[in-house]
């Protein structure tokens, strides 16, 4: 395949952007290989590029796929924004573009369970999974080995099946049980596992423990996919976990397919081993993207320190280049360290400046006995409304939270959570459908088609007046609850099984107040201009791009800037690195988000012998006082 | 990749049946070859819903209109419709790219090889559309409730159909979206991303004829045009100017203006005389050449051809089912063919065909039936066209020789049950040992094909008198050489050797068919059957009046005269002796007699007393046996069951 300039020309003027050597370089190879991509390279963008290309340039004879694959949605999502809307192929057959988990459940898990079991999964995911695990887990049948291993800190809805072996382990890694597999309690808790996977509950660990047991049962499955996507780009690959890194090495790691690797192993935050902090992913056959297009100058060389596999940072030069700030504070003055971030961001007339966005992050969420959270910082700060791809809830709760989270829900995802929280509550009141298995919204919709035509059209009508009714912002508790009920006389079943499930137990407002999901956000104002600060973990702004950036120090083991002080100004050891990886990392993914303005905000005793070194590296100090 | 098996339930004539277990299955459940599939049978026979159930769940190259209608809902026998309705398939041979194409809808079978089963479910639903209550959708996978097929995916499916009352002129000739246009846009040497030097030759001509109109003789008609009107009519600021060319010159334009024709021996087009015979060849070649054309296809390539005899002779019919049969495997895809033509059927190999009667469906191929794999090449060559009539008759009698083929027919005339009326096909093996052939009747799976069929058959074993008269070898066996227990044991042995769900073995009780007629009441008419024949050399010589009266007289004189005296037995070797002796023909004589049975006293007396004779027990039997079946007999092997266990005869 040849791309030339003017093919280069042309996504440029698509893109509007100008791509630099690196990133033209990658978009024009087409040989198997690893990307070392720095914070703010523009991959994404550079990828989406390269995707476009090889669709236009793909003979129509050569019917193979285009697998993109990554390590989270969020990752799809960005992937997809890039790519214009008419380019919707690229997520249709016969390509591929999803997460990892989507890939393995699609073309291993789904099918190998279907092979195994002559039905579909119930689920794959976490949630539904402890759902029921949990549930099963007092049932008599495994009482005896649910207190066994619990008498031994282990709770057996987190045993897994082996990822090698399929037997029943702690893990996915195979870590044995620590009895002999003849005991009662390893028989009882083999059973367990089992009646769930035969009831169709799997986690995501178990789909690919599935999978590659399906793959060793038909080594062939591995030959079909790598002939059915003969280009595989797999994105955030720096994330991936032994195993799944195992199983794309294990597809796509061969001659006939090309396989690029696209990830900044210097942002590895999920997939390490926690043990040994080690990365399974180590670029080799490397390509590397430099030059950041996200950060200054001023910030990229503060922070290339920090990376675990040095490399060299090229940040913005024309421009506003302010040096990064370490805010200093004690217990007395913490409260005011969001001030003054504000105020520097106003001083600095930010408001204006790139994207607009201004975050407070930290490892840490709530404060401990031990030590500080990002709650300490900022006492409003609270988890995320749940996400909505999320299953089921055991309160009406969820599903109205649910319906107001979304910033933009449509119509049909308004009326699929209704659905759910009806199939839902037939659940809870051990209701199932013909084939015993447990409603869900699809299940419970073409139930009623089938079963009862008129009361599904008259559900219809409902969630129709529903629908408005949300979007108008208020939830028909009532009217859900008495559709509910009727549903649970076609089994003579009274309205009090599901009671405690209409009953709301948090104080959650019934209506959409709009703040109600911005609960993590600051408003700092300032001679007649305010700023809104948007606080959050360092994990839920991975891939982000902020115009600033405060960086809380929290305490997990051990306060994390104290530790990579000695980074900032050159002091630490060599061996430094070993016994900080993970620290490293995180602080990595922080310190590299804003294209402006970086702060840290680090305790008074942490920073003390070693202002003099920071100043001269570059960092302005900012002593709090009240 | 090719079709491996069908299974329907509740789609037109396929019901349902009962499994070992007495659960409802599928009402068709049948295994394809992956070559070449014949579906021979009867009209009504359900070889349609075959085809058509195929054609819902791929859809057709040539996008057909198939849809479900609600006539298409099975009716049991109590006569109620079913609002379900299923058909599935697996397809199975699938290369590597297949599977890589259709790799998210895959299962695997029993030995580990990929399949992709595809399964279409229909219900009639008050709830669907204003006018159309028939509601379905096509799923693929390994369980039962399977996932939705893209469409991309589905393309990959569809069947190559020829419909049976083929327009194959219209098809053929130039017009918009014509078929011909559509089979050569698919071919490879269309699909170009340039341009396509059939365009730069249209191209060409196109400047030749703007020239033409431009400064040759044509210049005169645009410059009137032009000149006269367009000037005229035009406004100042609009003015209209004319050209002529012809029209659109891209490739889909220029297939469209293809047409196909045959050449005469002389290499001219043969014009307008073209009849539908060859019209049709025409059109099949050109829907083969879609199928062979694309050979690293990834889809399923799969004809399905209705009624391939329509418009053709015989002769052609064979040589163009001969061609498929011979070069299928190298041509690469998979037929389902349908007919209606014995010619057709005799032709095919017998492993090919697929019985259809009564809404269910046999193969005949080594594995489904009881004949031994050696006979199928035999069989295939002793099939002509009239034993083919084996495969559309309602029910089937297999002769042994001549004499049976000659007279049973007259007595199941005589006794009320004439053959036609029953679509009882006489078949004559002319031999004992050839009685097996009744085996491509009888399954191995033991079910029924409900096809009543009757072996006639000689005891052969000649009576002890028989040898004394010298009507045998001196070394033949004779019956005074078993004891009669053993005599029993060996008829029960034939009658048991060829019996199965739907097979009659009748056997002579105690010799040939000439020497049971003799002992019968009817040997009256066998002797002057004998007589006669003993005359007249195959029937050339006229048989006069007074010769006829000489041999009436002669049967009185016996008949009052020595045959009183005489043992039954001794009268009946002595009728016979001029047959066994080969002093006449069997064929002869059974004609004769045949004639004398039509003219034989029908009052009713006379009718049961041949109905109850006991010699003539065994024809009456196998007749009894072929026409007490009627056509509406059972369809399901549920139904079969039911009619296995009540007695049939």
């Amino acid at each position: 395949m040849h791309i030339d300039a003017q093919d280069i020309a042309g996504m440029q003027q698509q893109f509007g952007i100008v791509f630099n050597d690196e990133q033209i370089n990658f978009i024009q190879n087409f040989e198997s290989l690893d990307l070392q991509a720095c914070p703010g390279s523009g991959k994404t963008t550079t990828l989406a590029a390269k995707l476009l290309l090889l669709g236009e340039k793909k003979p129509n004879a050569h019917r193979s796929g285009i697998a993109v694959i990554t390590h989270t949605n969020v990752a799809v999502e960005e992937i997809k924004k890039k790519l214009p809307s008419h380019s919707g192929r690229f997520i249709t057959y016969p390509n591929h573009l999803g997460t990892i988990q989507s890939f393995i459940d699609k073309y291993l898990a789904i099918p190998g369970y279907r092979y195994y079991y002559k039905k579909s999964p119930y689920c794959i995911d976490d949630e539904g999974y402890y759902q029921r695990a949990q549930q099963l887990s007092k049932s008599r049948q495994y009482i005896a080995a649910q207190t066994y291993f619990a008498r031994r800190s282990f709770d057996i809805e987190n045993a897994r099946f082996c990822y090698n072996t399929f037997n029943v382990a702690k893990d996915i890694n195979g870590t044995p049980l620590g009895v002999a597999s003849t005991t009662n309690s390893a028989i009882q808790l083999k059973a367990y596992k089992e009646k769930l996977l035969h009831e169709g509950y799997l986690c995501f660990d178990d789909a690919y423990s599935l999978a590659s047991r399906y793959l060793r049962k038909f080594p062939k499955l591995a030959e079909s996919i790598r002939q059915r996507f003969a280009h595989v780009f797999v994105d955030e690959m720096q994330d991936m976990q032994a195993y799944q890194y195992h199983i794309i090495h294990h597809l796509f790691n061969v001659p006939e397919v090309l396989l690029q690797k696209v990830g900044d192993v210097n942002q590895a935050i999920y997939g390490q081993n926690s043990a040994t902090e080690e990365e399974h992913w180590v670029p080799t056959n490397r390509l590397e993207l430099n030059k950041s297009v996200r950060f200054s100058k001023a910030i990229a060389e503060r922070v290339e320190c920090l990376g675990v596999h040095r490399q060299t940072l090229h940040g913005w030069e024309n421009g506003l280049q302010i040096p990064p700030k370490i805010i200093i504070f004690d217990n007395k003055t913490i409260h005011l360290v969001k001030d003054k971030f504000g105020e520097l961001i106003i001083d600095y007339r930010l408001t204006d400046q790139g994207n607009g966005v201004f975050k407070a992050i930290g490892f840490r969420k709530e404060e401990q006995s031990t030590g500080k959270g990002i709650n300490s910082y900022f006492d409003a700060f609270e988890k995320q409304p749940p996400a909505p791809g999320r299953v089921s809830f055991d309160n009406i709760d969820g599903y109205i939270r649910q319906v107001f989270s979304s910033t933009y829900p449509t119509p049909g995802m308004i009326r699929h959570t209704l659905l759910s929280a009806l199939a839902r509550a037939l659940t809870l009141a051990h209701v199932k459908d013909a084939s015993d298995k447990p409603f869900t919204a699809k299940r419970l919709e073409r139930y009623l088609k089938d079963v009862y035509p008129k009361d599904y059209s008259l559900l219809s009508l409902n969630l129709s007046d529903w629908v408005q009714s949300i979007r108008q912002g208020s939830f028909p508790l009532e009217e859900l609850k008495n559709s509910a009920h009727s549903l649970l006389s076609f089994y003579s079943k009274g309205p009090e099984c599901v009671q405690e499930f209409f009953t709301p137990q948090q104080q959650t407002p019934i209506t959409d107040d709009s703040n109600s999901s911005s609960g993590n956000i600051y408003t700092f104002s300032k001679g007649g201009t305010s700023v809104e600060i948007e606080f959050n973990t360092i994990h839920g702004v991975k891939g982000e791009t902020h115009c600033a950036t405060l960086f809380l120090e929290t305490f997990y083991r051990t306060y994390d800037i104290k530790k990579i002080l000695p980074f900032l100004t050159g002091k630490n050891k060599p061996r430094d690195i070993a016994t900080n990886r993970g620290r490293l990392r995180t602080s990595y993914v922080a310190a590299t988000r804003p294209s402006h303005l970086l702060c840290l905000a680090v305790y008074k005793e942490h920073i003390e012998g070693h202002e003099t070194d920071l100043a001269e590296n570059g960092w302005e100090l900012i002593k709090l006082s009240l | 990749m090719y079709i491996a098996s069908l299974r329907i339930k509740n789609f037109r004539k396929y019901g349902t049946s009962l499994d070992d277990q007495g659960n409802e299955d599928y009402g068709l459940s049948l295994n394809l070859n992956r070559g070449l599939n014949v579906l021979v049978g009867e009209n009504d026979s359900g070889k349609t819903a075959i085809i058509d159930s195929l054609k819902l769940l791929l859809g057709t190259q040539s996008n057909d209109w198939v849809r479900l209608e609600e006539e298409d809902f099975h009716v049991d026998r109590h006569g109620n419709r079913s609002n379900t309705l299923s058909i599935e398939c697996v397809l199975a041979g699938l290369s590597s790219q297949a599977s890589a194409s259709f790799l998210e809808w895959l299962s695997f079978d029993e030995n580990g090889e990929y399949i992709l089963r595809l399964g279409l479910r229909a219900k009639i639903s008050d709830s669907a559309g204003l006018y159309n209550r028939v509601v379905y959708d096509v799923r693929a996978g390994a369980d039962d409730e399977g996932i939705v097929l893209t469409s991309e995916v589905r393309e990959k499916l569809r069947a190559t159909y020829l419909k049976p009352l083929r327009d194959a002129h219209q098809e053929l000739i130039p017009r918009r979206g014509s078929r011909l246009s559509q089979i050569l846009a698919s071919h490879e040497v269309f699909k170009k991303d340039n341009k396509h030097e059939l365009e730069s030759i249209m191209e060409a001509a196109n400047t030749n004829v703007a020239d033409y109109f431009e400064n040759g003789d044509g210049k005169s008609i645009l410059d009137s045009i032009n000149g006269n009107y367009l000037k005229e009519f035009g406004l100042a600021n609009n003015k209209l100017m004319s050209g002529i060319s012809v029209s659109n010159t891209d490739l889909r334009k220029i297939l469209e203006k293809l047409e196909l024709n045959i050449f005469n021996h002389n290499g001219h087009t043969q014009h307008d005389n073209l009849g539908l015979g060859s019209n049709n060849l025409l059109f099949i070649a050109t829907e083969l050449l879609l199928l062979r054309s694309a050979a690293d296809y990834d889809g399923l390539k799969l004809a399905l051809i209705e009624e391939i005899e329509a418009h053709l002779h015989p002769q052609s019919q064979i040589n163009l089912v001969s061609f498929i049969e011979q070069n299928i495997s190298e041509l690469g895809f998979q037929a389902i063919i349908t007919t209606h033509s014995p010619a057709l059927a005799s032709k095919v190999k017998i492993e090919n065909l697929v019985l259809c009667k009564n809404g269910a469906a046999f193969p005949l191929g080594p594995s489904y039936t009881k004949l031994s794999s050696g006979d199928y090449e035999f069989l295939r060559r002793f099939l002509d066209d009239t034993k083919a009539n084996l495969f559309f008759a309602n029910s089937v009698i297999l002769v042994e020789g001549p004499s049976e083929n000659l007279l049973l027919p007259s007595l199941a005339n005589y006794i009320g049950k004439p053959l036609h009326k029953y679509g009882v096909s006489i078949v004559n093996v002319n031999s004992t040992a050839l009685l097996r052939y009744a085996n491509v009747f009888k399954r191995q799976d033991g079910k029924s094909t409900g096809i009543p069929v009757a072996c006639v058959t000689d005891r052969d074993i000649p009576p002890a008198l028989a040898k004394s008269e010298g009507l045998v070898k001196p070394n033949r066996k004779t019956e005074d050489d078993f004891t009669p227990d053993r005599v029993s044991e060996i008829i029960a042995e034939k009658e048991s050797k060829f019996s199965g769900p739907d097979i009659l073995t009748a056997v002579s009780k105690n010799w040939t068919l000439e020497y049971e007629l003799a002992l019968s009441v009817l040997r009256n008419e066998l002797y002057l059957a004998i007589q006669l024949a003993s005359k007249t050399k195959n029937l050339e010589e006229p048989l006069t009046r007074e010769y006829e009266e000489e041999v009436k007289a002669s049967l009185t004189t016996k008949l009052t005269g020595d045959w009183i005296s005489k043992g039954r037995e001794e009268v009946a070797i002595e009728i016979c002796a001029p047959v066994m002796k080969k002093k006449v023909s069997k064929a002869v004589v059974a004609q004769l007699f045949s004639v004398l049975l039509d003219k034989r006293c029908k009052a009713e007396s006379s009718v049961q007393e041949v109905k109850t004779d006991q010699f003539l027990d065994y024809l009456v039997k196998a007749i009894t046996h072929v026409t007490s079946s009627p056509a509406s007999a059972p369809v399901s092997s549920a139904r079969n069951r039911v009619t296995t266990t009540a007695p049939s005869v």
